[in-house]
């Protein structure tokens, strides 16, 4: 459950095209990185997705079904935003367990999901603590399980890891992929750090102004850069996995 | 800046001292509080500002709302005139419009004679002038807090999780506005108290039990005794903070 296939979305705000005519898809079980420059139009895609902005033009579909009338509320789709967006008013089992409570689960059932997934996520310690009370990292685990509480089909994650220091970031990105691969949701991963991008992608999009420039494998997008813009994006940045394919290419 | 600031607090801790030398006149402070006209002035005050309160709440949290979330056309043009504008309306400016609206050779003074109604000098008269005047208070602070909550997302977070709207506003937005929508209480029912020159123009202010209020009386009596006036209004304070402590404690108890 879980492929998503985007037909012409397009966004404007008056003359302003945030997003133009975007075909993309994005396959059952897939890891997808969108990476991009701050501006060029990652997190009104997202958005779109997950139904706060309504394309101007265009279509959206999961599993085959067109979904742009249906509300955020039932899209079973799970979104952690930059800030990850903790509900400051509730501890932490409070806000990974609100979804299941919206959706009237047992309260037993609500205990042996929530144990499962503070134990996945080594946070175990820390379901009575408030938001405030915990470090960047941690925050952003208790964001990833409240997301993943409610089973979605789809997984959002909006820059989650931006503004955590280098070595949280590397360490909490491979845990988000293994969770990924043990359970298979369908993830986009929105960043504009191209050496994140190639450590985590089983597939990158390379958005510029609105536009998807190439979507394609790490080793392709090195191989086979489709323009000028993809070329410079891809030979950005640090020594990282991107590095070895260009070694072993070489 | 400093000293300017110094000056400021001064002239403010000053004005604020010299209410309370009105303990000296203690005799008449206890002859007043047991005096029928000031009990039922009280009362017509504390009931008045407490049903402008309730009002407020009723109509302004929606409002404060729908400003907060919703996009629309000329927005901004609505938001100044219902909000700010009369936030800088001289309240003398407003009994006297309402004054010109209901009068019976117009079209809401038709319709209200027409039911059986008559507005002027009563104490709904004195309601609807203290409510276009003390709303704001609640409704400014209150959009201003929605707004940062909406741009925190955590709404659409919670409504990714699967809340309707109506859960999102019961389990996110009240929780996380509960002291703003306190506090913007507290002052929208603070200045419907002290409110005078519209509820003069518009209610009178002169009938005991129904439309003088102890703001009306003090400004009254100043003209003829001042040790009377003072004690009026310190009588009027203490029940004023009084409330607005309990509120506090209150708003910090339910935390």
């Amino acid at each position: 459950m879980g492929s998503i296939r985007l037909e012409g979305i397009s966004k404007k705000y008056d003359s302003l095209k945030v997003l133009r005519k975007i075909n993309w898809e994005i396959k059952e079980g897939e890891f997808m990185v969108l990476v991009g420059p701050s501006g060029c139009g990652k997190s009104t895609l997202l958005k779109t997705i997950l139904g706060v902005l309504k394309p101007s033009s265009g279509n959206i579909y999961i599993d085959g079904k067109m979904i742009l009338d249906i509300p955020i509320s039932e899209r079973n789709i799970g979104f952690v935003p930059q800030n990850f967006g903790l509900f400051p008013h509730l501890s932490v089992f409070d806000n990974i367990s609100y979804g299941l409570r919206i959706r009237k689960v047992k309260r037993d059932t609500i205990k042996t999901q929530i144990k499962k997934l503070l134990e996945m996520l080594k946070i175990d310690n820390l379901e009575n603590r408030k938001p405030h009370e915990l470090s960047w990292g941690q925050q952003q685990r208790v964001a990833l399980a409240r997301a993943l509480a409610i089973g979605p089909n789809i997984l959002l994650l909006d820059e989650p890891l931006s503004s955590v220091d280098w070595i949280t970031r590397w360490n909490i990105a491979h845990e988000i992929k293994k969770i990924q691969e043990k359970l298979r949701i369908t993830t986009i991963y929105v960043t504009h750090d191209i050496d994140e991008a190639f450590e985590l992608g089983h597939r990158i999009t390379i958005m510029n102004e609105g536009r998807l420039e190439q979507c394609d494998s790490p080793e392709n997008l090195i191989k086979n850069p489709i323009n000028s813009f993809v070329s410079n994006y891809v030979y950005q940045g640090k020594e990282s996995k991107r590095r070895k394919i260009m070694n072993e290419i070489n | 800046m400093i000293s300017l600031a110094i000056i400021f607090a001064l002239f403010m801790i000053i004005s604020i001292f010299y209410l309370i030398t009105a303990i000296r006149y203690g005799s008449l402070i206890v002859k007043n509080l047991f005096s029928t006209k000031v009990i039922l002035a009280l009362w017509v005050s504390i009931a008045s500002s407490t049903i402008v309160m309730a009002i407020s709440l009723l109509f302004g949290i929606p409002l404060s709302w729908v400003l907060a979330h919703k996009d629309f056309k000329s927005k901004s043009v609505i938001e100044t005139l219902i909000v700010d504008v009369p936030h800088s309306f001289p309240p003398g400016v407003v009994g006297t419009v309402y004054l010109l609206m209901f009068q019976s050779s117009d079209l809401f003074g038709m319709i209200l004679e027409a039911l059986g109604f008559q507005l002027i000098n009563t104490f709904w008269a004195m309601i609807l002038v203290k409510t276009f005047i003390s709303a704001p208070f609640l409704v400014s602070i209150l959009t201003a807090k929605l707004r940062d909550i909406r741009k925190s997302e955590l709404e659409i977070i919670a409504k990714s999780l699967g809340a309707s709207d109506f859960k999102v506003f019961i389990t996110i937005t009240y929780p996380l506005s509960k002291k703003t929508i306190v506090a913007g209480s507290a002052r929208c029912w603070a200045r419907a108290l002290g409110e005078i020159a519209g509820t003069i123009v518009f209610a009178g202010a002169i009938i005991p039990g129904i439309t003088q209020t102890m703001p009306a009386i003090i400004v009254f009596e100043a003209q003829t005794s001042l040790p009377e006036a003072l004690t009026l209004a310190l009588i009027l304070a203490s029940f004023s903070i009084t409330i607005l402590v309990i509120l506090k404690v209150i708003m910090e108890r339910s935390d």
